[in-house]
């Protein structure tokens, strides 16, 4: 899923770079405020076994191998700030030494991977695992997690590539979910084995079975990432795909949570929304907030009764 | 240990492995967009960015072979991609057929492709270089010049050392794993598996906070103190200044040369 050089146009990957280089500063801070002066050599020593793990090829079957990719099982472990930090600076470490991944569009590859990947994995297995019977629940939601990220970062990539004019949208996103669906399975098998063969270890690093909530920071982070997958599919839900060119730098101002509470008036009749293009965008941010109301919403119940259910220990960390 | 596989041959001593990585970097990135911004229908400028960086190789005697090796290694992730561009395309169509879906690759869908293919093997071979001329201690030292965050560059300086160490125990493990491994079920085999890696991972969380004690009882604060780096010459600029007027010389020949 490492998307080389060439691949992407000049505005793709410049507003993936800049979508990056905010998520990483926002991840920085969220991880120095986690841990503090540690990070170093934990972030150092968890990412040289990322990367690692993923030269160590697991048979498949039928001849082929798999290999970890990780995103989840760090989101798992350490929570999502700490796993895109981590993952992040695994990818730096196979663009600069291995060129695996161009270099311009190292933003494209953070974005897919670091972020979309781990934080994906992270709320797919929050849900889950409130909402799966309590004897599966750590495996199943692991396995659940990891492919569900992996497909999302597949189908996000082949976003980006149909964005930047080379394919359409439709057939390369075929290509790309069908294919990264295999590659999930394969993910989720080896995320559930690793986490079941820690929690048999019962170390210390292992989650406390009281998952810890999803906090403020972790929402508005979701929220962003979904704002800049939106970006992405506007133009396809566009009649008007040419104005694209000019109002991209309008749009990346747009996208932010000031301009949705206007469009809840009916027929997006406001100020400076000219072209059926805006409405189309504003329309789509509309969608993408309430998904992540009714996500957010659901979360919050269900958080609500395993609290009561089970009690809240103040051990969690 | 012996895994020089990571950033081979950047311990020459040729004029282009001298320079200061702070211009080998700005003029790969430099080059990097040159190359990724050529239109389809301008092969001309393939060609002379193509020239361009054999006679840096010649320069740099960093081996022909390693560079069209290493390349060779990427192809897969490349084509992979690639392979779907041609006959995704509307336009002109050259040829038909049917296999399992009904499959059509259009004059279109072939210049797309020939594009992307050229740039991203150009560009592979400019990273190539980039990491075969620079050692990676050299490439940070360049990353903090260029404002990438601190903390970024502390984590991946430690990460390139661990990731030796954590080779070498992988390796161990792996053989110990295949010894005792003989004649496992599938399902068996899966479970082995992630207690293999989680194993290591256990080992290396461990490690890591074995290495923070280290560096907490000799006075780490979270800060790195690094010496300063030699500055920038009028020789660095200037050679600077001439790769982007080459580069810029490229394209213009290259849009002069439109098919």
């Amino acid at each position: 899923m490492h998307i080389p050089d060439g691949f992407l146009d000049t505005k793709t990957w410049m507003i993936c770079l800049g979508a990056a280089g905010i998520g990483l500063a926002v991840v920085v801070h969220q991880t120095n405020r986690q841990v503090r002066e540690r990070i170093v050599p934990l972030a150092a020593t968890v990412g040289a076994f990322v990367f690692v793990a993923q030269m160590i090829n697991f048979p498949v079957g039928g001849g082929t191998s798999g290999h970890l990719l990780g995103g989840t099982l760090m989101a798992l472990l350490f929570g999502p700030w700490l796993a895109a930090l981590v993952m992040t600076v695994v990818l730096l470490v196979q663009c600069l030494i291995f060129q695996d991944g161009g270099l311009l569009a190292l933003g494209a590859n953070c974005f897919n991977m670091a972020f979309v990947g781990v934080f994906s994995g992270y709320f797919a297995y929050q849900l889950l695992w409130r909402l799966l019977p309590r004897r599966l629940r750590v495996a199943l939601s692991a396995f659940l997690a990891a492919w569900f990220s992996v497909v999302l970062s597949a189908a996000v990539c082949s976003m980006e590539l149909a964005f930047s004019g080379i394919v359409p949208l439709k057939q390369s996103l075929i290509v790309m979910t069908s294919v990264h669906t295999l590659i999930g399975v394969g993910e989720g098998l080896i995320t559930a084995a690793i986490l079941a063969a820690l929690y048999r270890q019962k170390h210390a690093v292992v989650p406390a079975t009281e998952r810890a909530p999803v906090t403020r920071w972790e929402y508005l982070f979701g929220f962003g990432l979904l704002c800049v997958i939106g970006l992405f599919l506007a133009p396809f839900a566009s009649p008007l795909p040419d104005g694209l060119e000019k109002t991209a730098s309008q749009l990346n101002f747009l996208s932010n949570e000031q301009t949705i509470a206007p469009s809840v008036i009916p027929g997006y009749e406001f100020p400076g929304v000219h072209s059926s293009f805006l409405a189309v965008l504003l329309a789509g941010l509309v969608g993408l907030f309430l998904v992540l109301a009714f996500t957010y919403g659901l979360l919050r119940l269900t958080q609500r009764r395993s609290a009561a259910h089970e009690g809240r220990k103040t051990d969690a960390p | 240990m012996h895994h020089d596989f990571l950033d081979k041959y950047s311990d020459l001593d040729t004029p282009l492995h001298r320079l200061d990585a702070r211009i080998k970097m700005l003029s790969a990135v430099a080059l990097l967009v040159a190359v990724v911004v050529t239109p389809p229908r301008q092969p001309a400028e393939f060609i002379l960015f193509a020239l361009l960086l054999a006679l840096l190789t010649l320069i740099s005697r960093v081996p022909v072979l390693h560079i069209i090796k290493k390349s060779l290694i990427l192809s897969p992730f490349i084509l992979l991609v690639a392979i779907f561009l041609p006959f995704m395309k509307g336009g002109t169509t050259l040829w038909e057929g049917h296999f399992v879906v009904p499959l059509r690759i259009s004059q279109e869908g072939i210049y797309i492709f020939l594009n992307v293919v050229c740039k991203a093997y150009l560009a592979l071979a400019t990273m190539i270089l980039l990491s075969a001329t620079t050692p990676f201690i050299q490439i940070l030292h360049a990353m903090q010049a260029f404002r990438v965050p601190r903390l970024v560059i502390m984590i991946l300086s430690f990460m390139y050392r661990y990731i030796f160490l954590l080779i070498d125990e992988a390796e161990r493990m792996l053989t110990a794993h295949e010894a005792r491994r003989f004649g496992l079920r599938r399902r068996r085999k899966l479970t082995s598996f992630g207690q293999l890696v989680g194993v290591l991972f256990l080992r290396t969380y461990e490690r890591g906070e074995r290495v923070y004690q280290a560096m907490t009882s000799r006075g780490f604060d979270g800060t790195v103190r690094v010496m300063e780096r030699p500055r920038l010459t009028t020789t660095d600029g200037l050679l600077a200044a001439l790769f982007i007027t080459l580069l810029a010389i490229i394209k213009v020949l290259g849009a002069l040369l439109y098919v």
